[in-house]
């Protein structure tokens, strides 16, 4: 048993088989399983000085700890701990030493190609916090009894045919 | 002579715009086809930037 | 104080005002600042003309049609319909994929469809070297646009010209450029319209226009050019065409505008609104250039035929308007070209090739000093030896749409289309360009390098590391081929959870070799 730190408010099963037979009234489920993904959030501060201290903001960047691809976030969720089963949890494989640098990198990107002010900003990691996300990863069969899956994301329903 | 110009030159040089416009429009038939058949909605919405 | 000068400040404060108005109304959304919703088709279409043009049309189209005649209109042909070729051939499957490869430029887009660090560094190199000849056209068009305005003589009117696109770069990012880009470009395309009009008007209508250019000289109606010097040179007349009509796709700054389409399915009516557009001004500064054959003879310098057109049919007000629309046009085109070209340098060449450990500040320093130094070439070269400028944008234009065309096109078209074939289109389609400019075959250039490019393609692809599974798949699905699965839900699966797809489904195919439970 694993114990991880998860969104508290997310969609249950009953509310993931509605989503997939809104789209396909016909589809067959076989299982839904959750898996539970880790990621990391990294908030960063831009500082600039003197007249364009307006600009100031805060950038919120989550890195998805398996393969190490940024997204910036909108929102902080509300975590709980919980334990969960082993097999149920992708094991991270993005260190520390590799996420910051990359991520870093990356608001600093970000943040210089669309302010298009050609000043240094200060930046500063304000805060880390590693966390699950729950999706569901859904088995089906298609018309000609072949197996397919779907991941769907517990937050806000939206899924991936998976190849 | 079409306004004044050799009819070739005429042609050659102004008989784009309605070329073009046509064109554009029959194109325009044939992806509005093409997109009734495709299921773009992953890629709609926000770029990612 | 003239009256000219009272206006374009006017001008000047009120783009100002509207940029600081959009600005503050769009603080609130986090949205705005990272770029995201698009403008819909029909600005889309406008900017795109507008970022396009600038100072090559209202200088050097003109400047070349008062040299040759309607043979001039070659070029124009091809600009006119580029947008067709180019919306309908790449718009969707290149909004796809570049989606798919999760990224923002087009240097990016490159280096990770053909999964090669080496194709990274060369376009890069070939993008500043492009857009850096682009821009010194732009530079030369605002400084002589600022001298005819002010009545200086050209160095001081280009240092203070490029001085005010340098002050609007490093501010400019700051104001809500869209918009302003926007109104310029009704400004711009009004003031075209009009003076096209007025001087017609003037010569008596389109018949007379050609009646009194025949009575000159017949072979400005030719289709072989004044004094048929071009005659049988098909080279010259393909190259007039096709380096707008395909030559489009090769263009980075073009480029990225399928990239941030709000989605695919817009792609279809940008084409109309600019094609419908396109028809409407592209011809129209080589017909001014016409015009000014008949009502501007003695004209000291080719490239200020519609800022003398202008004064000369227009009140002297509306003229400073015209003209300094022109002047705000180049430099918004200018700002955005500059821009890209300091990010390409510091992030993609600089931080990312030759010192990757260096600092944020560092980082910001080489994207000014890229800027700088740029500037500060482009008036030194200016002054003291102007090329023309239709020249140089051709030339700029060239080499680009020759070195990125082929990998640009064959990134989704050609899945076999590799590392090795992009390389070789690069270096070598570039470097017929270049070469063959160099050497004065300048009119031929583009089509010779556009063959050399294709040619490098197909035989490059045939070596080197092939195009992996994983590519060709997106590629497909790019190209939006669909299995077997329900339609909608398909439909409904989203990229933005394509990396946690693709591990979940390593995760599972692990899982079934080495059960753990």
């Amino acid at each position: 048993m694993l114990t991880i730190r998860t969104m508290s408010e997310t969609l249950q099963e009953e509310d993931i088989r509605g989503i997939l037979e809104n789209r396909d009234e016909s589809i067959r489920i076989e299982t839904i399983e959750p898996l539970y993904y880790p990621y990391v959030m990294l908030m960063y501060s831009f500082q600039l000085k003197g007249k364009l201290s307006k600009l100031n903001r805060q950038m919120m960047c989550n890195v998805d700890l398996v393969c190490g691809r940024q997204a910036i976030g909108q929102g902080i969720p509300e975590f709980i701990t919980m334990k969960v089963e082993d097999h149920q949890v992708l094991p991270a494989s993005v260190s520390e030493e590799e996420f910051l640098p990359a991520s870093r990198d990356y608001v600093f990107r970000l943040f210089l190609g669309k302010m298009k002010i050609l000043q240094t900003p200060e930046i500063q990691l304000a805060a880390t916090d590693y966390f699950h996300k729950l999706f569901y990863l859904v088995e089906c069969l298609d018309q000609e009894d072949s197996t397919y899956h779907v991941l769907v994301d517990s937050m806000d329903g939206s899924l991936v045919l998976l190849d | 002579m079409i306004f004044g110009m050799p009819t070739i030159s005429f042609l050659a040089f102004l008989s784009w715009p309605l070329t073009f416009t046509v064109t554009a429009l029959i194109i325009y038939y044939f992806m509005a086809k093409q997109d009734a058949l495709t299921d773009d909605s992953e890629f709609e919405g926000e770029v990612k930037h | 104080m003239r009256i000219e000068i009272i206006v374009l400040f006017v001008y000047f404060i009120g783009m100002i005002g509207v940029g600081l108005y959009w600005n503050k109304r769009a603080k609130s959304s986090e949205d705005y600042m990272l770029g995201g919703r698009g403008m819909g088709p029909f600005i889309t279409a406008l900017t795109l003309q507008t970022t396009a043009m600038s100072g090559y049309m209202f200088m050097g189209g003109p400047a070349l049609a008062y040299s040759v005649g309607w043979f001039a209109l070659f070029y124009a042909v091809g600009d006119a319909g580029g947008g067709i070729v180019n919306i309908a051939v790449m718009g969707r499957r290149m909004r796809r994929l570049s989606q798919m490869l999760d990224c923002i430029s087009p240097v990016e887009y490159l280096e990770k469809r053909y999964e090669s660090k080496n194709i990274k560094i060369v376009a890069s190199v070939i993008t500043i070297f492009g857009l850096a000849g682009y821009i010194l056209a732009q530079f030369l068009a605002a400084g002589k646009t600022l001298a005819k305005l002010f009545d200086f003589p050209l160095a001081p009117a280009l240092i203070i010209g490029v001085g005010v696109i340098l002050f609007y770069t490093f501010v400019g990012g700051y104001f809500a450029v869209a918009w302003t880009d926007v109104i310029q470009g009704i400004i711009m395309v009004s003031a075209v319209i009009g003076v096209l009009v007025l001087s017609v008007n003037e010569i008596g209508g389109l018949t007379a226009l050609n009646t009194k250019l025949a009575a000159i000289d017949p072979t400005y109606l030719s289709v072989w050019g004044k004094d048929l010097q071009y005659q049988g040179a098909w080279g010259v007349i393909a190259s007039a065409v096709l380096i707008y009509l395909i030559g489009y796709v090769g263009l980075p700054h073009v480029v990225i505008k399928h990239m941030a389409m709000e989605s695919p399915k817009a792609a279809k009516t940008t084409l109309l609104y600019a094609t419908i557009w396109n028809q409407l001004f592209i011809f129209s500064p080589y017909i001014l250039g016409i015009c000014g054959i008949i009502l501007l003879p003695n004209i000291a310098d080719k490239e200020m035929v519609i800022p003398e057109l202008a004064f000369m049919m227009f009140p002297g007000i509306v003229a400073a308007i015209v003209l300094t629309a022109i002047m705000s046009a180049i430099m918004s085109t200018v700002a955005a070209l500059l821009l890209l070209t300091g990010t390409v340098w510091s992030i993609d060449l600089y931080k990312r090739g030759i010192n990757p450990n260096a600092s944020d500040k560092q980082v910001v320093f080489m994207s000014r000093l890229s800027i700088f130094v740029v500037g500060v070439v482009g008036i030194t070269i200016a002054i003291l030896n102007p090329p023309g400028i239709f020249m140089l944008v051709i030339f700029a234009f060239g080499v680009m749409a020759c070195s990125f065309m082929a990998p640009f096109f064959c990134a989704i078209w050609w899945r076999k289309a590799n590392a090795t074939g992009a390389l070789a289109s690069m270096v070598l389609g570039g470097g017929t360009n270049l070469v063959m400019t160099a050497m004065g075959y300048g009119d031929s250039a583009f089509f010779a390098g556009a063959i050399v490019s294709i040619i490098a393609m197909i035989v490059g692809s045939q070596f080197g590391k092939k195009t992996t599974p994983e590519m060709i798949a997106m590629i497909d699905k790019a190209a939006a081929k669909n299995a077997k699965i329900a339609p909608k839900l398909q439909t409904a699966s989203s990229k933005h959870l394509a990396s946690e797809g693709k591990a979940v489904a390593q995760f599972i195919r692990n899982r079934e070799f080495n059960p753990s439970c």
